[in-house]
């Protein structure tokens, strides 16, 4: 349980170096994420936590730094990794039906795979009554969720969500917050979720990263030992859980 | 009574009144070169037995009521027509989306598509008839150069504006390139493609006939300006009426095509901004 899946080494980022509109997003950031982990990566807005998300992802490479996943620098998206990005209306393919939409990661699998795959991932988000129906006719929480199954149906072994619930209701985050937590105990994943949420990132992880504003670097590693299963009112409720939102919340309000 | 039904009684009276009118007007001035509609109408079916303008119409079963001129000229000037809108289409979205794929390739040609596409075609005419010669080749190129440029130039810009965050789920996602073409940059611009294809599709019905007005020996544009030279003026009116619903046809086609193809993005519209 305890090697590690990810590593972020010293990762800095400056957006546009040598040029006048030159923006340093990332100052330096160090952490590590164990197989299985929970980690959430907090910080204040604009604090360059997209950035750091893009990086890990391998869809840009940083000024400075490595990040590695089990072992191998990244170069490029590796495989075994799917994500989760915050604005579900723009991720999703508005021409393509809920299934369709799950399915088109899967084009190297044969036809029954996938269709299998599919209706495994649409019922674990608890949709497979609306595969049918176009993205655009669901609410943006089901919305959320269809990504959320098209990431799952390509059997990740790393997920990273990108603020995935900041464009819900508050109701439907916290629903969102559980099925998480859920597919997490279910398959053990590894997950990197940021947010600027510190209740949101108290609550689903077993590590906090706090970040600073911009250029960021990590203002502490926070680990959160409270109990699994956990649940919106006993685990919110409890005195741990006090205790690491305080923490978090004077960290990042210094 | 319902919506739909009334507008259909609307239009068929309004259609009546005009119609009258024109017969009422045309008897009373007694111009040649506007005929009743009494005379045009018949023409579709009769002719008046001359050779050049056979009827596009039958008034026998077993030929379909299609005459003469059906095939003769109608089916070459459409066909003619197709084709050029086809060229016009496989290019303009070929070389769209490379071009709307490419910033720098954008870069290079913009002035170059603007300046070519400045000139009214036209004008090209006569020149084209030179260098190309006479036959179908150079009409339907020259109706496929006239009506490239819209669906071209919408090509370009639906490919080069796909949401960026969509781009990135491909990318992790490892889509290939072929598939993103075809699964993400092609419908995700398919309704600006389309609109282009909707205005161009008006402009090929005014090629058509424009690129049939000299070195032509049938089509609707040949027999519009034999029938001028002639005097035949209830055949140019028939004709006139023929593309007329022509035209109505084809919109409603695009109409049609436009629905299934992109019903997504019309109720997707409703409901949000994409």
């Amino acid at each position: 349980m305890n090697s590690t899946a990810l590593s972020v080494d010293s990762v800095g980022h400056v957006y546009g170096q040598g040029t006048v509109e030159q923006f340093h997003a990332i100052g330096e950031v160090s952490f590590e994420v164990d197989r299985g982990e929970v980690v959430c990566i907090v910080g204040p807005s604009g604090c360059g936590k997209s950035t750091l998300m893009r990086i890990m992802a391998g869809l840009m490479r940083p000024s400075n730094g490595m990040v590695s996943l089990d072992g191998h620098p990244i170069e490029g998206v590796p495989a075994d990794l799917a994500m989760v990005f915050q604005d579900y209306s723009r991720s999703l393919f508005p021409w393509l039906r809920v299934r369709p939409n799950v399915e088109y990661p899967l084009r190297h699998l044969a036809k029954a795979e996938r269709a299998q795959r599919a209706t495994d991932a649409l019922a674990d988000v608890g949709l497979s009554a609306h595969d049918r129906k176009y993205p655009w006719e669901l609410s943006g929480g089901m919305q959320q969720r269809v990504a959320l199954a098209r990431a799952l149906a390509v059997q990740p072994r790393i997920l990273l969500m990108d603020e995935p619930f900041a464009s819900v209701d508050a109701q439907t985050r916290s629903d969102l917050e559980d099925l998480v937590l859920e597919i997490h105990a279910e398959t053990g994943i590894t997950i990197v979720l940021v947010t600027h949420d510190i209740d949101e990132s108290v609550y689903l992880a077993d590590k906090v990263i706090a970040l600073s504003a911009q250029p960021s670097t990590v203002l502490e590693t926070i680990e959160v030992d409270l109990p699994r299963p956990r649940n919106q009112l006993d685990t919110k409720e409890s005195s741990n859980f006090l205790h690491y939102r305080h923490h978090a919340y004077e960290l990042l309000h210094r | 009574m319902s919506g739909r039904l009334w507008r259909a009684v609307t239009a068929l009276g309004s259609l009546t009144v005009v119609v009258i009118g024109w017969q009422l007007l045309t008897v009373w001035s007694e111009s040649y070169f506007f005929p009743p509609p009494s005379k045009v109408f018949p023409h579709l079916w009769s002719g008046n037995g001359g050779i050049a303008e056979p009827p596009y119409l039958s008034s026998s079963p077993s030929d379909l009521f299609l005459g003469a001129g059906f095939y003769e000229d109608l089916v070459p000037s459409m066909w003619r027509m197709l084709r050029g809108y086809a060229m016009a289409a496989a290019v303009g979205i070929g070389v769209g989306t490379a071009l709307g794929l490419s910033r720098a390739a954008r870069q290079y040609t913009d002035w170059i598509i603007n300046f070519v596409r400045a000139i009214p075609p036209p004008a090209l005419l006569g020149i084209w008839i030179v260098v190309f010669g006479l036959g179908d080749g150079p009409k339907i190129y020259l109706i496929a150069f006239a009506v490239v440029w819209p669906i071209l130039l919408n090509t370009i810009d639906g490919v080069a504006s796909v949401d960026e965050q969509r781009m990135q789920v491909a990318a992790v996602f490892k889509i290939p390139f072929r598939r993103q073409l075809t699964g993400l940059y092609l419908p995700s611009a398919s309704p600006k493609i389309i609109s282009g294809m909707r205005i161009s599709l008006g402009f090929a019905l005014i090629m058509m006939i424009i690129s049939e007005f000299a070195g032509a020996t049938n089509g609707l544009g040949f027999r519009l300006k034999e029938d001028l030279s002639f005097f035949n003026f209830p055949d140019l009116w028939a004709t006139m009426i023929l593309l007329s619903a022509i035209g109505l046809l084809l919109n409603g086609l695009m109409f049609w095509a436009e629905a299934r193809i992109l019903g997504w993005h019309r109720k997707a519209s409703e409901v949000s901004n994409l």
